[in-house]
């Protein structure tokens, strides 16, 4: 038995460690001092703790500014996302409504539509809606998505009837089911979807680089464009790591808090089918 | 139900995800729309007008070897990203399954590729692909062999934007499976145990089958996102070494409509896209009945 | 029900937050209480070359009072096309832009540049008598002039001085045969035959070939693109000779990652490298182990033809026609002596134009930096191969399947030349 339980930890080991060695190799390049690439000298570990390369990517742009708007439309997009695919999600689980079912396929079948396909006609929308270099053009149409819709679908769907029986049968009304059961029942799938569409926005580049024009509304990934290096010059490597790093640690902190309620939340409406 | 009680019932429904359908019509509908009307034209965004050309941009796409090549290329690469993170995933989900010294920390380690900005994350497999200075170079160094450089050949290409690719989604499948674990009676598995069935034939013949629901899931949204790869593309490969070795259909849609400023054919191709992608996803529903056991 | 309220109360905490949010954030008014006119440039670059415009910009709004020009960084050449075109698709965009070559010949025939052909001969013009070669050209499209070189590179070649000592060669190589030839005796094995340096790193890049062809006559498209010869007998020889050093080790094409030619050249394991003067500083500092050095690139047998780099600055169309003045006061600021010359310092692009150098002048001093600006006088200012994104993304593949792939030569340039050609006629299918 001892030596199962050798080979599962060995096994496991080698899978986390190569899954983290990326992560890994950019904590070292941020580390390392300038040039330490160019010249060959890149190892395991770095040749010195170069701190400075991360106080450099900072100031090389508004990264404050950009650390605000990232958080604070990655907040809101993220709830105005959620509320709506939970009432939506509820709606397509319980209430009847004629011909439902081509309701619900036509908007899980949005999943396959490539932002990239969106862009402009979008940014036109924007243009008509005077939303251009402003915090409602990064909120708003990106909060119009399939996925959270389909894990919180899929999930409503495994909650018992029984309780939304009792439910009516002590006079609550369908908001009221919602709020006092769906809800609370599924927190999990909630936080799952929060992380998930959360990351989303937090890590978007084209779609606030097509919309934002100045520092002021930008986000933190066209920020890390300040880093990238001109096409003559190639990139510096230790600078552009330690800006990647402090893009990335805030999520993963958010991650480590929102972990346990996550682990639990997507999979459960997955099994029930 | 009383025709007053109905009506309440649909009434109640427009209200609940009303909201919502708004957005999708405006944000996601309207651009189907639109892409539909300049695929019938020829236009680059910037003169003043699309001139009207009808199907012509379909004929053109049919004939472009490009466009198959694209096709072909992001086929594969979801099926590859699907199979081998899915493959991965599961042998990791089952060695955390069960108690283990440092199981939150592992559990944890292994969701950062899906936490990672893709942008960032791509750059540094850029880094570590590197046949001369990343981790490679100390493995071919061991092996006392000259690697090759992934990123510069035709196959080596792709084959790097699909490691990213399975790299960022085992993160997120691992932790599907290993809440699908957790629901599995444990009492199937004890009797099974009685029985004198072995690990691998728990596995194979309990385990599996139960999981197909979680499977069928990951597979299919997995698919769905693997189809739509654009960045791993856009900051790695651009689609080269010698185009279109490493490109994805939606990178190439973005080079058509961006780069070589023919934004109606490449509104073809993102219809097209949308169409193929819901027909394929339709036919894995169909197919999953065959396989996927719901209790 | 404790627990019911609470939630309750925390959906409508969350509500408010929501609409405090949205509403706290309308988008910010350009203020032009003062009365100036507001000039929008979108710029590229990043480091010094962009930092520079910045520091332009603010230049020239304290030198005025008619004008405030508010800069925007739009990410990478390619970037800022797509915002460019995404933007025009919606009748928005700035006044003024920085321009990669690619898109100006797209952009001008659509109708989204301005000609600039009155400005520069106006009464407030600009005197382009000193500039080199035929730098306008570049932005000549359909007998308008809609694009004007800013951020100007120039091929400059690299070699490691004690590389050169040790071999017994004095001076750089003075044509292309020569530096080939010199990329084989510079290189040095170990007892085993293996290579310890390359005589001769290339960038992955066609930029430098370019000048190297148009030296020993050959061509690669002619003006209007009705005659594209990428497999030009001049360019079959140049990349067969290359193919042959690559073969044998005295040429190498390293990887983007690792460096590149550049890091070959600072650590000391390729001789020579042909590039650019964008690095001269970062090669200067890094290359600690041996003495580096720059010359011009060799001449061919129509002597030195060479090609520039970099970008340029446009002014769009949707500039209302009584803003055009002021938004051109700022193009022909950016392209004055003094200008050019700030620019160049910080930036490590070219003071391109004879005046400029005279006030750059003490910062010219420098020997190397000297050396750098002699190329100009040979500069052909022909963008057109850059100015056609099917050409010049033909001839990249070519390059990466001959030097790289170690395809055969004149199969894979007749291959680049049908596919340009193919390609070619939907750039200049009338629109």
């Amino acid at each position: 038995m001892n030596q199962h339980r050798f080979i599962r930890l060995a096994g496991l080991l080698l899978i986390v460690s190569v899954l983290t060695l990326p992560f890994y190799w950019m904590v070292v390049t941020a580390l390392q001092p300038p040039g330490a690439l160019v010249t060959g000298a890149h190892a395991w570990w770095p040749s010195e703790m170069h701190w400075a390369n991360f106080s450099d990517a900072w100031n090389a742009a508004p990264f404050g500014q950009f650390f605000v708007n990232s958080a604070a439309t990655g907040v809101a997009a993220t709830t105005i996302q959620v509320l709506g695919a939970i009432l939506m999600a509820y709606a397509f689980a319980v209430i009847q409504f004629p011909a439902k079912s081509v309701i619900v396929i036509a908007v899980i079948a949005t999943m396959a539509v490539p932002e990239e396909a969106k862009l402009v006609p979008n940014f036109l929308l924007m243009r008509d809606f005077e939303w251009i270099d402003s915090y409602w053009a990064l909120i708003v149409p990106p909060a119009a998505h399939a996925f959270p819709v389909f894990v919180l679908y899929q999930w409503f769907r495994t909650i018992p009837t029984s309780m939304r029986d009792a439910a009516r049968a002590d006079g609550a009304g369908h908001w009221r089911t919602l709020w006092l059961i769906y809800v609370p029942m599924s927190r999990p799938a909630i936080a799952a979807v929060v992380v998930i569409a959360f990351l989303g926005r937090w890590n978007d580049f084209l779609w606030p680089l097509i919309v934002t024009n100045t520092a002021e509304m930008r986000t933190l990934p066209i920020g890390l464009a300040y880093l990238r290096g001109l096409e003559e010059t190639g990139n510096q490597w230790p600078v552009l790591m330690a800006g990647s790093l402090l893009v990335i640690l805030p999520v993963l902190l958010l991650y480590a808090v929102a972990q346990r309620q996550f682990v639990e939340g997507i999979t459960r409406g997955a099994i029930k089918g | 139900m009383s025709a007053k009680s109905q009506r309440r019932e649909w009434l109640t429904f427009l209200l609940f995800a009303g909201p919502n359908l708004i957005m999708f019509g405006l944000f996601t509908y309207w651009p189907i729309l639109y892409s539909a009307y300049l695929s019938l034209t020829d236009w680059n965004l910037i003169a003043a007008t699309p001139v009207f050309v009808g199907i012509k941009n379909y004929a053109d796409l049919a004939t472009d070897p490009e466009t198959w090549r694209v096709t072909g290329n992001t086929i594969i690469y979801a099926v590859c990203v699907v199979v081998s993170a899915q493959i991965i995933a599961f042998a990791l989900a089952l060695l955390l399954h069960r108690p283990i010294p440092g199981r939150t920390l592992f559990r944890t380690l292994a969701f950062t590729p899906y936490v990672t900005t893709t942008a960032a994350a791509a750059l540094a497999w850029v880094l570590l692909l590197d046949p001369r200075l990343g981790p490679l170079s100390t493995i071919y160094g061991l092996l006392g062999v000259e690697g090759p450089d992934l990123l510069r050949s035709g196959t080596g290409s792709l084959v790097a934007i699909i490691v990213v690719g399975s790299w960022k989604e085992i993160g997120i499948a691992t932790i599907f499976f290993l809440a699908g674990l957790q629901t599995i009676d444990r009492s199937l598995h004890e009797s099974a145990s009685l029985e004198g069935a072995g690990s691998w034939a728990q596995t194979r013949f309990i385990t599996i089958p139960l999981m197909t629901p979680v499977i069928f899931f990951l597979a299919l949204s997995g698919f769905i996102a693997a189809l739509k790869t654009f960045e791993s593309v856009y900051m790695m490969t651009e689609g080269g070494p010698v185009y279109p070795d490493s490109s994805t259909y939606v990178f190439h849609l973005y080079k058509t409509g961006f780069r070589d400023f023919r934004a109606g054919l490449a509104s073809a191709l993102a219809v097209l896209f949308f169409a193929l992608t819901v027909l394929m996803t339709a036919a894995q529903f169909r197919f999953a009945r065959l396989w996927v056991h719901y209790e | 029900m404790n627990k019911n309220r609470r939630l309750h109360r925390s959906i409508r905490t969350f509500a408010l937050s929501l609409c405090f949010v949205l509403f706290g954030c309308s988008s910010p008014q350009q203020d032009t209480a003062d009365g100036r006119t507001e000039i929008t440039y979108w710029r590229t670059l990043t480091g010094g070359a962009g930092d520079a415009q910045d520091e332009l910009a603010e230049q020239f709004n304290d030198t005025q009072d008619v004008a405030t020009v508010s800069v925007e960084f739009q990410g990478g050449y390619g970037d800022l096309a797509a915002k460019l075109m995404t933007a025009a698709a919606g009748g928005t965009g700035p006044d003024v832009t920085q321009l990669g070559t690619f898109e100006i010949r797209e952009f001008a025939r659509a109708g989204l540049l301005v000609d600039l052909t009155d400005y520069i001969n106006g009464v407030s013009g600009i005197d382009t008598s000193d500039w080199p070669g035929t730098m306008l050209d570049a932005g000549r499209v359909e007998g308008g002039l809609y694009w004007l070189p800013f951020n100007v590179t120039v091929p400059v070649l690299y070699f490691n001085a004690d590389a050169f000592a040790e071999a017994q060669i004095e001076d750089p190589p003075e044509t292309w045969d020569t530096l080939f030839d010199l990329a084989e005796s510079l290189t040095t094995r170990d007892s085993n035959g293996n290579v310890i340096r390359h005589g001769l790193a290339l960038w992955e890049s066609t930029w430098p070939l370019l000048s190297a062809i148009w030296s020993e006559g050959g061509e690669i498209t002619s003006p209007d693109y009705a005659n594209i010869t990428l497999d030009h007998p001049v360019t079959v020889a140049l990349y067969s000779r290359l193919q042959e050093l690559v073969n044998s080790g005295a040429a190498i094409v390293p990887a983007k990652a690792s460096g590149g030619h550049r890091a070959a050249f600072t650590s000391g394991r390729a001789a020579m490298i042909l590039d650019s003067p964008a690095p001269y500083a970062e090669i200067l500092r890094q290359s600690s182990s041996f003495k580096p050095k720059v010359a011009n690139y060799p001449a061919g047998s129509q002597g030195k033809i060479y090609a520039p780099g970099g970008g340029g600055i446009a002014m769009l169309a949707r500039t209302p026609t009584d803003q055009r003045e002021t938004a051109w006061s700022f193009i022909r600021y950016l392209l004055q002596p003094e200008q050019i010359a700030y620019y160049a310092k910080r930036s490590g692009y070219c003071a391109f134009t004879t005046s400029a150098q005279v006030v750059g002048e003490a910062w010219l001093a420098e020997p190397n930096r000297k050396v750098i600006h002699d190329a100009l006088p040979h500069l052909r200012g022909d963008f057109s191969v850059n100015m056609s994104p099917a050409i010049r993304n033909a001839f990249d593949d070519a390059f990466r399947r001959i030097l790289i792939r170690g395809e055969d030569v004149v199969t894979v340039l007749r291959e680049a030349d049908e596919i340009a050609e193919r390609y070619i006629q939907r750039e200049l299918a009338p629109r």
